[in-house]
């Protein structure tokens, strides 16, 4: 293998070599599999703080406005101790979804993690809950390379790998726009030279 | 193609593109099998109806290949398949369609009838709807046409704008004929063609009124073209490989001998296993028939709980209907509201009629389970799997044996315990495989894995159990949720009304059920893999086993919620590129369940597996 995506990806990580060995959460890692090798880019964290916040301002927004709305009309069916204190579910709000919103990248960065071998590519991600996908390129149908609106700012790239099942096809999310071509290029190349039969 | 097989076609036919275009890197004078080309980009594998790729999607019929090439030796025929003229609809369509819009005409026509008086107008009005849609079927049965052209089915309807729905042959994965009632009287059939376009039903066809015998010809011909054309591609795949570019040619022109006889590339074969060759397709088996469900066998229908609810939706639509259609039948509506205020001022009689309705219950659900699945037949007929059922509407669908992956075994709570359970086959690309994929419905567990065993492969024995943690697992999930609710109740019985304890009592009950289902639940927890076949199962009220091939499998996800991580589990999906894409061994220990997809595709698990855990 040894794919030009993976040196470059190397390269253009640029991650630290400690989070190579230990892998994403490193408090008990039970689960017999050793990370992939490549960690996605240093920007994704930025991207997905970027997202966060874009959520978490239209959750606090929409709970000041459905909490001005109810404190105004005084909804009768709620009982008074409720109605007297609801400036407490913007508040609630903002201490719920502020602190996941500023954790959330960087945990998700420390999980991330993706490599190709040359026959299969290893993905895994999320954060509290955690997911590893194994897809082997012999049984690839497409490989698409897409780039959101936020990710078009950050020169990143989302490759995905789609087989013909749901449960066979990876998303990886917030690569360099150049690894991510390098990867997405790399695996057609591969999987034409791997014809298989893929159903 | 020969030459005066092709029909003649107006030049601007939208069908017709790419169809002239010589093919590039084919020498010209190969005269048969250079047909079969252009229906698809140059590459031997790809095909209009494939998504866009960005490389060409790898052969799917490497596996077979030998078989195809030998049939292909046997069978000069094929290499010129013919073109019939376009033929049309049986022109009993005629009077098909117009009955078939009638529901919907009905009630426009009513109200024109009721709103306008019966003035002559009306009446008019009438008759210009009922001759109107007469035309329409006439003008739609005279502009369609279809037609096997070459490797493809056209469907021609040149109604305003002409349009072409071509569709490859080799793409075609069933036929399926049906004949609901009023065509059976007629003696005419629905054929419907199944393309597995993956859900969208742009690519699929339909031909509603033919005679019974063209369909029959037809679904010969559709799947014999299907198998020839797959053969042939294998054939020259093989020949492409075996010998070069030139060998094709050599090898097309002369000897398919020599392409079936030659070793081929390891390379496209090599990750299939063995069982992968079973299913030949070409063989030219006799019509086997596997299994006739036995009559009395009809009555184990209820115990799925299919069509249970039919009385009350009888009911529902009677209402419905009341209401609806009451003004023509010169029933007031405050007359039917009157009838529904009486009947709940007599509770009694709405008891009665409750009592009346859960008791038609079985006996409704089992009229109608006989009346879908009388005389169930699942026979084998070269290289496809036919299940036949239906008393009013005859209903036959084909699964191509060759791309059936494994089966799905059924058994809902009153099954187990009646010791009967149902199956469906999980084949690649064939949409609505709920109702079309099934391969036995509701029989004694035993006769269906001894049918099931012989026309798709044997159930996997010795499932793993899961850990411990599994089971707590299944049972806070089964309890809490009718706990909370309990909680919940109980507190506003409490503080507001008495009322509530109403719904306390039924959750607290679910709660208490919850007990031995999540226990079930854990029972029913399994793995399994026995060298080709993987097997998983889950579920308690609708337990299911899959059995799938080692070789249908297209990739992996392992999936850990927090809440699983601290009970030290997994779950494992195996992806499949057929059934429901996916078929997951839920709360797997973390150890086992990475060990399990190791075990299955070790190609693709043991290099990440990490070294310290060489357990």
């Amino acid at each position: 293998m040894s794919d030009q995506a993976d040196e470059r990806a190397d390269g253009a990580g640029g991650a630290p070599a400690t989070a190579r060995t230990g892998g994403g959460a490193p408090e008990r890692d039970r689960v017999p599999l050793r990370a992939p090798a490549n960690p996605v880019s240093r920007k994704a964290v930025a991207l997905w703080m970027l997202e966060q916040l874009f959520w978490a301002v239209v959750l606090i927004g929409g709970s000041v406005l459905l909490t001005r709305w109810i404190d105004g009309d005084r909804w009768s069916w709620l009982p008074d101790w409720a109605l007297d204190h609801i400036w407490w579910l913007p508040v609630l709000t903002v201490v719920l979804v502020l602190p996941a919103a500023l954790v959330e990248p960087f945990w998700r960065y420390a999980v991330h993690r993706w490599e190709f071998s040359g026959d299969v590519v290893y993905a895994r991600s999320g954060w509290i809950s955690r997911e590893w996908a194994f897809v082997p390129v012999s049984r690839i149908q497409t490989v698409d390379k897409a780039q959101g609106w936020f990710e078009r700012i950050l020169g990143l790239a989302t490759v995905e790998i789609r087989t013909a099942s749901h449960a066979g096809s990876s998303t990886i999310k917030g690569l360099d726009y150049d690894v991510a071509a390098a990867l997405a290029e790399g695996l057609a190349r591969r999987a034409e030279e791997l014809r298989d039969d893929a159903t | 193609m020969t030459g005066p097989a092709e029909p003649p076609r107006p030049p601007g036919n939208p069908g017709d593109q790419g169809r002239g275009a010589p093919r590039e890197g084919l020498p010209p004078q190969d005269p048969p099998l250079s047909r079969d080309a252009p229906g698809e980009p140059a590459g031997p594998a790809g095909s209009p109806a494939s998504p866009p790729a960005p490389f060409p999607v790898p052969p799917s019929f490497g596996a077979w290949a030998p078989q195809g090439a030998r049939v292909a030796a046997g069978d000069q025929e094929y290499g010129a398949p013919p073109a019939g003229p376009p033929l049309r609809l049986s022109p009993k369509v005629l009077l098909t369609d117009p009955i078939r819009m009638l529901p919907s005409l009905f009630l426009p026509l009513a109200g024109v009838l009721f709103l306008g008086g019966f003035s002559p107008n009306s009446f008019a009005w009438a008759a210009f709807g009922v001759v109107g849609s007469v035309v329409y079927a006439a003008v739609r049965w005279a502009t369609f046409t279809y037609q096997v052209v070459g490797d493809r089915l056209e469907l021609t309807r040149a109604l305003v704008s002409r349009s072409v729905r071509t569709i490859p042959l080799e793409r075609i994965r069933g036929v399926d004929v049906s004949t609901p009632p009023l065509h059976r009287l007629l003696g005419i059939a629905v054929l419907r063609i199944d393309t597995g376009a993956g859900g969208d039903d742009k690519q699929e066809g339909e031909l509603d009124g033919v005679t019974v015998a063209e369909a029959e010809r037809l679904k010969a011909v559709l799947l014999w073209h299907a198998r020839a054309r797959t053969a042939r591609r294998a054939q020259r795949t093989e020949a492409v490989q075996g010998a070069g570019g030139d060998g094709s040619t050599a090898a097309r022109d002369g000897g398919p001998l020599v392409a079936g006889a030659g070793s081929g590339s390891p390379g496209t074969r090599e990750g299939v296993p063995g069982p992968a060759a079973r299913h030949e397709v070409g063989e030219t088996t006799p019509e086997r028939v596997f299994f006739v469900v036995p009559r009395r066998w009809l009555a184990f229908g209820p115990l799925s709980g299919a069509y249970l609810l039919t009385p009350f939706a009888l009911v529902a639509g009677a209402v419905g209907v009341a209401f609806q259609w009451g003004s023509e039948l010169r029933i007031d509506g405050r007359v039917v509201v009157g009838a529904g205020e009486w009947l709940w001022g007599h509770p009694a009689f709405l008891v009665a009629a409750l009592v009346l309705l859960v008791l038609a219950m079985p006996v409704v659900g089992a009229v109608m389970y006989a009346v879908f699945n009388w005389d169930f037949t699942l026979r084998a007929r070269e290289g496809y799997l036919v299940a036949e059922r239906g008393l009013i509407t005859r209903r036959s669908v084909s699964l191509e044996r060759r791309r059936v992956r494994g089966f799905e075994l059924v058994e809902g709570v009153v099954e187990r315990w009646a010791g009967v359970a149902r199956a469906w086959a999980i084949v690649t690309g064939l949409g609505d495989s709920q109702t079309r994929g099934q391969l036995l419905p509701v029989a004694p567990r035993a006769h269906v894995l001894e049918v099931v065993g012989e026309a798709v492969g044997p159930i996997a024995a010795g499932l793993r159990a899961h850990p411990p943690a599994a089971r707590r697992r299944r049972l806070f999930r089964a309890v809490f949720p009718w706990l909370v609710v309990a909680g919940c109740a109980v507190a506003a019985a409490v503080t507001w009304s008495p009322f509530l304890w109403a719904l306390a009592a039924p959750a607290l009950l679910l709660a208490v059920l919850g007990v031995p289902l999540g226990l079930d639940r854990y029972r029913s927890l399994g793995h399994a893999y026995d060298g080709s076949r993987l097997s998983v199962r889950s579920g308690s009220l609708r337990r299911s086993q899959a059995v799938v091939e080692q070789r249908a499998v297209v990739g992996w996800k392992l999936r850990q919620t927090w809440f699983q991580r601290q009970a030290g589990l997994l779950t494992v999906t195996a992806g499949v590129g057929a059934g429901s894409g996916g078929y997951a061994a839920l709360d797997v220990g973390e150890a086992e369940g990475v060990a399990f997809a190791a075990e299955v595709t070790p190609a693709w698990i043991t290099p990440f597996v990490a070294a310290d855990h060489t357990e």
